[in-house]
């Protein structure tokens, strides 16, 4: 894989909250979900401006859901999203192999 | 229900393009009322975003983003060396009323150069259409403030400085979405 194609670490964690809230993944719901999972108190604008350079790059893809009370953006995981995740995952577990830190 | 702090609100309304202000401004404000309407929060999470949200319109190249870099481009330098050259001058009586020398041209045009770079890195190769004629004006308005006490070539200077650099800008712009990932 290209330099370009891993992806950052709050992007992981972006798209993994995306995929975990299914339905339900829009901004505030995706930076809730990071902050209880990883304590991280992430912006809401960072939580956007990141789900916009994923869109840009085709990794997720966003529509306005107009039953709401007021508009909301959700987003989806593509297929091209999910690879992604998959390589940078596969990337790092390999070099996780065989390291050996003390509190892991 | 108590409202949102009204200048935190502000301050993302400014920042955050406006296709997004909607759901951004949505998104913060019931999560406030979900918290219990904490009043730090809400100017933590606004201050946290204001960077990311810039940088957002800036990547996307949203008109209003590029208006705003262009104006700054063409003519914050002149002005700028203005007022440096006008508190240097306060300190030496003497010179008041000479004309500028080389290095304030020099300066502005190299700053100029800077800052229609980033500025066509904004705009786009679509973009340059309408953000070169708008460098032009905002050059010549910035200009005549200064006109008298610049030599007679630095408007020429100042002008030929933006359009390449705008261009240049924009190109770079080009290469560098090209090489992103699909």
């Amino acid at each position: 894989m290209a330099k370009g194609d891993f992806l950052g670490e709050f992007e992981q964690l972006i798209l993994l909250a995306v995929l975990r809230l299914a339905d339900n993944a829009y901004g505030m719901e995706v930076r809730r979900e990071i902050e209880i999972r990883t304590g991280r108190d992430a912006s809401i604008g960072a939580v956007y401006a990141t789900l916009d350079r994923l869109e840009g790059k085709g990794l997720v893809r966003s529509r306005e859901e107009s039953r709401a009370e007021r508009p909301r953006k959700l987003y989806h995981v593509t297929a091209d999203g999910t690879r992604a995740l998959a390589a940078t995952h596969r990337a790092v577990s390999s070099m996780w192999e065989g390291v050996r830190v003390p509190g892991v | 229900m108590n409202r949102p702090p009204v200048l935190a609100r502000l301050l993302v309304t400014l920042c955050c393009p406006s296709r997004d202000r909607v759901y951004v401004l949505g998104d913060l404000d019931a999560e406030y009322e979900l918290r219990g309407c904490r009043t730090a929060w809400y100017w933590r999470q606004a201050i946290g975003s204001v960077g990311a949200l810039v940088m957002m319109g800036a990547r996307r190249g949203d008109w209003e983003y590029g208006l705003l870099a262009v104006m700054l481009a063409a003519a914050g330098p002149p002005l700028l060396m203005e007022a440096w050259w006008s508190f240097v001058l306060s300190h030496v009586p003497l010179k008041v009323g000479g004309v500028r020398g080389t290095d304030f041209v020099v300066l502005s045009l190299a700053l100029t150069a800077l800052l229609s770079f980033g500025a066509g890195m904004i705009c786009t190769i679509r973009g340059l259409c309408r953000a070169i004629p708008t460098a032009w004006l905002f050059a010549l308005l910035a200009q005549s403030v200064v006109h008298s006490l610049v030599p007679p070539w630095f408007g020429m200077a100042s002008r030929a400085t933006l359009t390449a650099s705008l261009t240049a800008g924009a190109w770079v712009r080009r290469i560098f979405d090209r090489g992103q990932v699909a």
